[in-house]
């Protein structure tokens, strides 16, 4: 290779380094957003627009506000970046996590006392109207937001997610099935 | 697909764990909500849920139901963590030695993944202390 061309040649390796190692994640993380704004509940849509990515160089979130599920993007990074977040941190880690303040009760990770609000008597988004289940009975008091039987008769609780959805998407194979996919095209077509 | 054979494959040595336990302590399974709102009582919830049901290969599709198995602990608040403890424990050599079962011909062979957890919480207004894992199991459907 003559010496005039190995600055090019190496702004080209730094392309697709970052392509191949942080791209394939990158977009599999936003993906997996998407899936889990579709899988969890929604009510106002807080919630579901309350998604944060944290890459090796930044932190990308939600805006928090009521409506139907907006997607998040993580902005695109050079290979020297990726090299020195590999050098710091081991592997390039995407933390996927929830900032809303009601997060662990959404996620049936805590038991809470569920009034359906008198602003929102239904769900304020098409997603949550299109996966609204409800119940004929009332909600035990304290209970998991999924868990929405076994309180009094002529009730009407409701949930627009089944228990456990967070737990069921990420052990249900749809997690890895994401990363594997969006790897497996990184890989194959680096650009 | 047979989804009553994974369940009681996982459901069968759980409450068979906690049944022989002295004093035997309840378990509900999914759909069951025969628990007392208000009481100190202790009980085990299990829930199983189901991601996938199949996966297709290049030559067939493998009856390979994938999903999660989350197990809640309600024991008495205010008491310390042990006893919660003690009971998760039970229930965490239950999920282990599922994984000793070997392959046959028939049957379900199920396979349990890492187990996360146990995480704890305390409301206010429940009397219960909770300690949870979970965690993602493969069941193969051989018959």
């Amino acid at each position: 290779m003559a010496r005039n061309q190995l600055p090019k040649a190496l702004q080209e390796l730094d392309r697709v380094f970052a392509t191949t190692l942080f791209n394939g994640p990158k977009s599999a993380a936003e993906r997996v957003v998407r899936e889990l704004q579709q899988a969890g509940p929604s009510w106002t849509g807080k919630f579901s627009n309350s998604w944060q990515i944290e890459t090796p160089t930044n932190t990308v979130k939600g805006d928090g506000q009521p409506g139907e599920p907006r997607p998040i993007s993580t902005p695109a990074v050079t290979g020297r970046q990726v090299t020195a977040s590999f050098l710091r941190q081991d592997k390039v880690v995407f933390r996927i996590s929830n900032f809303s303040t009601y997060a662990a009760e959404a996620t049936d990770e805590v038991q809470s006392t569920f009034i359906r609000p008198k602003d929102a008597p239904r769900p304020q988004t098409q997603l949550g109207l299109r996966k609204w289940e409800q119940e004929e009975t009332t909600r035990l008091r304290n209970t998991y937001r999924g868990q929405t039987s076994g309180g009094r008769p002529n009730g009407s609780a409701s949930r627009t997610a089944p228990l456990d959805w967070l737990a069921t998407y990420a052990a249900g194979g749809a997690l890895n099935r994401a990363v594997k996919l969006e790897m497996d095209a990184a890989l194959r077509n680096p650009r | 697909m047979n989804y009553q054979a994974i369940r009681a494959a996982v459901e069968n040595p759980l409450l068979s764990a906690f049944s022989a336990l002295v004093p035997a302590v309840p378990v509900y399974f999914d759909n069951i909500t025969a628990v007392p709102p208000n009481t100190t009582t202790e009980y085990v919830r299990v829930n199983v849920t189901f991601g996938i049901t199949n996966e297709p290969t290049l030559t067939s599709s493998v009856d390979n139901a994938r999903g999660a198995i989350v197990i809640r602990i309600f024991t008495e608040k205010g008491r310390g963590p042990a006893r919660n403890q003690t009971l998760l424990t039970t229930a965490v050599n239950v999920l282990e030695a599922l994984n000793n079962n070997t392959k046959g011909t028939t049957g379900v062979y199920f396979k349990v993944g890492e187990i996360t957890g146990p995480t704890f919480s305390a409301t206010e207004e429940s009397p219960h202390f909770v300690g949870r894992i979970e965690t993602s199991y493969v069941a193969t459907v051989l018959s």
